[in-house]
């Protein structure tokens, strides 16, 4: 959370004022910029410990550094490489195998923590492969600085991009308006009235379906808790983006939504078109797209339905993998690619007509799928067999 | 997105909120500050959370009533937690020989260091009798330092601050070495905090007291009425049958976890117990100190050398209170007395019995007097 103590809210609060009144008085775009990454480095370090931002940031200046390299050399291999590095990197640290090195040596050989850290390589695998594109506007190190640390977001999300980052904050026009401002009041309360009230009431029975064994048989309870569970983790994320946004808005920044009423989604795939719809595109743009392009090289590209499971596959036991590092996890992972594959090849064959009726039904069977996937994503394997013992 | 994420409505909500907020803070001026009730007997103790942010309605109630009814505040560390079978202040107040009452206020790490800010900053501590239990474990390692965190746990920031005067240079030297770590963001924010505090105070207790008083009243915690020792039958008794008399430990219990070693170097504690002295006489606490035994049986098995460390360091606390002429029970020949250890640190119900023996003969001896 990254409201550690009613304090830090306060002083983010009072952080947010300040450069409120520096966007309206000077309206110069370098001038955000350094008011705007004194306020991260400041915020920061009271989440998470200095030593951990220190090293984050050399690995940012070093990847400044290989971005500027890829723009003007553009060499796939380099890019290839550097990523390649990169992701070793967190993910010896994000991974047991991290907790295995480090506890062999005795002595850390780095010592970063954990929080923030996959949506940090997410913004520098942004900058890097855009870099390679030469797609990005700016390539000014403050405003990457500010990018990749940006408090609001830092620890969940949502995921910008680079440009419209850029856009918010250097745009020395008057964006930034009382309206804004009391929008992003708004988006808090909003945000607050998720987080607090309602994920409260509904945690307990919705994590652990034994809590509801007392008042009901074993399937009641199982199908009661995947479908609170369903609602919990809508309602929690998004309580959190509601925050997160909320603060972005109150310091005249707008980062893109994560969400658009999930469980209104006709069909998985435009269920991860409305479900943490910045990290769904970061997959699809960097994952996905490279995947197909990649097998695309190779005989199997006469077969199109394949390469599409394929990826699809492989795009989601990535997307898995990076939830956490369980079987649990994959299994929710591949789940879902499996559920996007048979979609996939299920309308090829029968394209389904867009009427209320098969609308309605997609919904439902939709947020059937999607439930039954959040089963394996909550309860770690070992209770997923007991649970699997206790119905059957 | 629903028509609830648009920035014009968010904008009415975030208006709407902000009135709200406003209109919250100034009704808040409003309410009457709820008049505390004289106690109608004595309180048996006081939340964590009123004592760590020292809430007056609740810690002057409570420390006016045991001062009405004459009645002792006990203090200790992790062995004056509650016990499976009762432990001595459980004992001393089911003894209805015993002209008072004890109250209690105990936990892990709770030294002394953490009862400055209650006592510098409460006028109702003033003539209150205080039974201080000392455990020589303290004076090992890893505790023998300043532990911040057990401080925080127990102090807050504000409470901090407030008792951090130059006034008496032993308590604040102690202070300054516990002080919390703070980031500079969150100091920011502390004032606000703390205003939000007092407001949210306003509306939690002086409102809803002020409406309900006897809201107030069943807020709070009295010593069990009823006396006696029906409620513990395995009174002054041991179950040897689940007892490991070669090691002075409850069966089970492995004698090699937690071997500590007194820290010969550090003398923090000796600093910390001669500033609690130094702010009691100042603030007119009548403190008694009850020096705790050390498992001594499990110690000859395990590390004989630790033996002559520890019975120094209870000789020291005892020479101290002798130094300073602060009365003290020692209850260090308990040390190698057979079943009273549940483990290596701890008294069991067993040897809270020869505990309660101990105080209950000074405070008779005390109110004889």
């Amino acid at each position: 959370m990254l409201f550690q103590s009613v304090q830090l809210f306060f002083s983010i609060l009072v952080f947010i004022l300040l450069f409120g009144v520096c966007r309206w008085t000077f309206q110069k775009g370098w001038l955000n910029n350094v008011v705007l990454l004194l306020g991260n480095a400041l915020i920061l370090t009271n989440i998470v410990h200095p030593k951990s931002v220190l090293i984050l940031l050399i690995v940012a200046m070093v990847c400044y550094g290989a971005g500027l390299l890829l723009y003007r050399k553009r060499r796939g291999w380099f890019l290839a490489l550097v990523l390649v590095l990169l992701i070793s990197l967190f993910a010896i640290r994000s991974y047991r195998f991290g907790e295995f090195w480090t506890t062999s040596m005795k002595k850390p050989f780095f010592s970063v923590e954990k929080l923030g850290l996959s949506y940090i390589l997410f913004r520098l695998i942004h900058w890097l492969v855009e870099c390679r594109r030469g797609t990005l506007r700016t390539r000014n190190f403050l405003t990457y600085l500010n990018y990749l640390f940006f408090f609001p977001t830092f620890m969940a999300g949502p995921i910008d991009t680079l440009n419209n980052f850029h856009y918010w904050v250097q745009n020395t026009r008057v964006r930034y308006n009382a309206r804004m401002l009391l929008a992003g009041v708004g988006r808090i309360f909003l945000g607050a009235v998720k987080t607090l009230l309602i994920v409260p009431l509904m945690l307990p029975y919705a994590t652990d379906y034994h809590t509801l064994l007392p008042n009901m048989g074993i399937w009641g309870a199982v199908l009661c808790a995947a479908i609170l569970y369903s609602f919990y983790i809508y309602i929690d994320f998004s309580g959190y983006c509601d925050l997160a946004i909320g603060m972005a808005y109150m310091m005249g920044i707008r980062t893109p939504e994560n969400f658009n009423n999930p469980y209104l989604s006709a069909n998985i795939a435009e269920f991860w078109k409305r479900w943490h719809i910045t990290f769904s595109t970061f997959l699809k743009i960097y994952v996905f797209k490279p995947l197909i392009a990649l097998l695309n090289r190779f005989p199997i590209r006469k077969c199109r339905m394949l390469v599409s499971v394929i990826a699809y596959m492989l795009t989601f036991f990535v997307c898995g993998l990076w939830h956490g590092s369980t079987l649990n996890f994959v299994l929710w992972g591949l789940w879902h690619g499996l559920g996007l594959s048979v979609y996939k090849v299920f309308t090829f064959h029968h394209p389904i007509k867009d009427t209320r009726v098969n609308r309605i039904l997609g919904i439902v069977i939709t947020f059937v799928f999607v439930t039954v996937g959040w089963i394996f994503f909550n309860y770690p394997e070992k209770d997923l067999w007991e649970m699997v013992n206790l119905l059957f | 997105m629903g028509k609830l994420y648009q920035t014009k409505v968010l904008a009415w909500i975030g208006l709407v909120t902000l009135i709200s907020v406003f209109g919250f803070l100034l009704f808040s001026f409003c309410i009457p500050k709820f008049k505390v009730p004289e106690p109608d007997g004595q309180l048996y103790t006081i939340r964590h959370q009123d004592l760590r942010d020292n809430n007056p309605l609740y810690t002057d109630i409570f420390l006016k009533s045991i001062k009405q009814n004459n009645g002792y505040l006990v203090l200790g560390t992790s062995e004056s937690n509650s016990l499976e079978g009762g432990n001595y202040y459980d004992f001393l107040n089911a003894d209805t020989t015993l002209p008072c009452k004890f109250s209690l206020v105990a936990g892990a790490g709770r030294t002394p260091c953490t009862y400055f800010p209650l006592i510098q900053s409460n006028e109702n501590v003033r003539g209150l009798k205080v039974l201080f239990l000392v455990n020589p474990r303290y004076w090992c390692d890893p505790y023998a330092k300043s532990n911040k965190q057990y401080f925080s746990r127990y102090v807050s920031i504000a409470e901090y601050k407030r008792a951090n005067h130059p006034k008496n240079k032993q308590v604040n030297d102690i202070l300054k070495v516990n002080s919390p770590y703070i980031p500079l963001v969150s100091r920011i924010g502390d004032g606000t905090a703390l205003f939000l505090d007092r407001v949210r105070r306003k509306y939690y207790q002086d409102l809803v007291f002020d409406l309900k008083p006897e809201k107030f009243r069943k807020s709070l915690h009295f010593v069990y009425s009823q006396s006696g020792f029906d409620r513990y039958p395995g009174f002054g008794k041991l179950d040897s049958t689940r007892y490991d008399f070669k090691y002075n430990v409850t069966k089970g219990y492995n004698p090699s976890e937690n071997l500590f070693a007194v820290d010969t170097a550090a003398s923090y504690r000796y600093d910390e117990l001669r500033a609690m002295i130094s702010v009691c006489k100042e603030h007119g606490v009548d403190i008694t100190f009850v020096v705790e035994p050390y498992n001594k049986i499990a110690f000859k098995r395990t590390r004989p050398e630790q033996i002559p460390l520890l019975d120094g360091v209870c000789h020291n606390i005892m020479s101290i209170c002798q130094q300073e002429n602060v009365p003290f029970i020692d209850a260090t020949n308990l040390s190698d007395t057979p079943g009273v250890f549940k483990d290596i640190q701890h008294h069991n119900s067993y040897g809270a019995y020869f505990i309660y023996l101990k105080i209950k003969n000074y405070v008779l001896g005390k109110e004889n007097r």
